[in-house]
């Protein structure tokens, strides 16, 4: 045993000391099985009009599965958590990503749109919770202290990139030849690319392969000894303990704000610009910047916000959206809109790996996957409430000027909020903990 | 493309109708080729990673 553990220790510094750190490996394949789930769940509506045109449903029907599936997915993100905390993520991901592929393909045949709901309500909407950000937050914490938020920014862009280039692609499949090609196709994707490159190239944990943490080879060796679960200053034994502190529920407060906003926008956004008289290309092209801001912003502040405070970083995140939506209030509707594409727009992502990593860092790694689940949870179901007080706020007021004001207020509050959580103190990355053993 | 979720909450279907019509008319290409060249990166970059990681792994 003693010999097995020194050939390991041998080969992990051998191995840090050559080529690239297989931690970007892990990351590679966790961006592609974020890449697939997410545009395919992003690309839902997509398929709107064409099912509505085969299945003869009206447009509300298709709202209600969305909305249903939008229910599942945010009540499955805590229990993919707690799974991977219990039987680590690589088995989380790949039986999610199996049963998402079967589940996808199921709605390409799907006789009738009851059928197709069954199949996205019960099991692609809980299988997506299962291949993305949750279960693979601790894994990646696992393999990276040093660069936690450049790697966990990293899996971020990989929604991004699955809808700039997933949507795009199943739309022109469609137009070649129909959605159930376009939907067969994701499924494919699904079941024979993500699902074999997660069963090839995920690991749990460096210490499987004997490596350290971001590749160090000086730690090898104490690491291996050690084992596998970093721990942080207020590492809990059940995650609910964890809100009994009050950086989780620092952090709580300041995601469902997040939720908030960003799902105001997400679904109020065509009703704003035909309201504003904003023509559809230039709201296109608005929203395009958003998303280019979004995706590059999410990687340039992973990288600076392990050389900085996180919380910072958050409190900066959170005031950038807040002036972006006063754009929207005190800006002329054009300039507003391209304001607001660039300052929030810059915001966008950048607060899942910040909140993530900082969640790791203050209560280890031993629940991170169900406190994780449980920050996207409250983050999801804030934010499809806000969806319906925006909806409700613009029938009675007939302008969304309420609605802005009510988001920057919100955000101002949250980037508060961030300033003050105690990272110096409670942050494994300051007060380092003798870690647990595995 | 509509990327403004955290959690990849379905897009709205007139939005991302303008988004597909503005990613058209700025590329200005058929649907075979997109299919082509986006099918082919979607592919061989997991693929890639697969063979890359594969022959790390055999190394050790």
């Amino acid at each position: 045993m003693a010999e097995q553990r020194a050939l390991a220790e041998q080969k992990g510094t051998a191995e840090s000391g050559r080529g690239v750190f297989y931690g970007w490996y892990v990351v590679g394949a966790a961006f592609f099985m974020v890449f697939v789930s997410a545009g395919f769940r992003q690309g839902y509506g997509l398929f709107v009009p064409a099912w509505g045109d085969h299945f003869g449903a009206s447009v509300a029907v298709f709202s209600f599965i969305a909305s249903a599936g939008w229910v599942v997915n945010g009540v499955a993100q805590p229990v993919v958590g707690m799974l991977a905390d219990t039987h680590g993520a690589k088995r989380v991901t790949a039986w999610s990503l199996a049963v998402l592929g079967a589940s996808v393909a199921g709605m390409a045949v799907a006789p009738n749109v009851w059928t197709l709901a069954f199949f996205y309500i019960t099991f692609a909407s809980f299988a997506i919770a299962g291949a993305q950000f949750t279960p693979v937050t601790p894994l990646i914490a696992r393999w990276f202290v040093r660069k936690r938020g450049a790697a966990l920014s990293v899996l971020t862009a990989g929604g991004s990139a699955g809808a700039m280039l997933l949507i795009p692609l199943a739309a022109n499949i469609e137009a070649l030849w129909n959605w159930r090609a376009a939907i067969g196709a994701i499924a494919g994707m699904t079941l024979l690319l993500a699902l074999p490159l997660v069963l090839i190239v995920l690991r749990d944990s460096p210490s499987e392969m004997g490596l350290a943490p971001d590749g160090d080879a000086a730690d090898a060796v104490s690491a291996a000894r050690r084992g596998p679960i970093p721990e942080g200053p207020l590492t809990v034994d059940r995650w609910r303990n964890a809100y009994r502190s009050a950086p989780m529920w620092q952090l709580t407060l300041t995601y469902v704000v997040c939720g908030v906003t960003t799902a105001i926008i997400s679904v109020h956004f065509v009703t704003f610009a035909k309201t504003e008289g904003v023509p559809e290309t230039t709201a296109a092209y608005a929203f395009g910047l958003l998303s280019f801001m979004n995706m590059t912003c999410v990687l340039a502040l992973g990288v600076v916000s392990d050389r900085f405070l996180r919380k910072n970083a958050l409190a900066v995140i959170y005031a950038a959206r807040g002036v972006g939506f006063l754009a929207l209030l005190v800006l002329p509707v054009s300039s507003g809109l391209w304001a607001f594409a660039v300052i929030a727009g810059s915001s966008w992502l950048a607060t899942v790996p910040q909140t993530s990593a900082l969640a790791a860092e203050i209560y280890g790694i031993r629940n991170a996957g169900a406190i994780t689940g449980m920050l996207t949870m409250v983050h999801m179901l804030a934010g499809a409430v806000a969806v319906l007080a925006a909806g409700l706020a613009y029938s009675l007021l007939g302008s969304y000027d309420v609605v802005w004001l009510a988001s920057a207020a919100m955000l101002a509050a949250a980037a508060f909020l961030s300033w003050l959580l105690r990272e110096r103190e409670l942050s494994a990355r300051f007060s380092p903990v003798r870690p647990a053993e595995a | 493309m509509g990327i403004r979720a955290h959690h990849s909450e379905p897009t709205d279907p007139e939005l991302l109708t303008w988004l597909v019509h503005a990613l058209d008319g700025v590329i200005g290409q058929g649907p075979v080729v997109m299919v082509a060249v986006i099918g082919f990166v979607a592919i061989v970059i997991p693929l890639a990673l697969a063979v890359l990681a594969l022959r790390r792994l055999r190394r050790r």
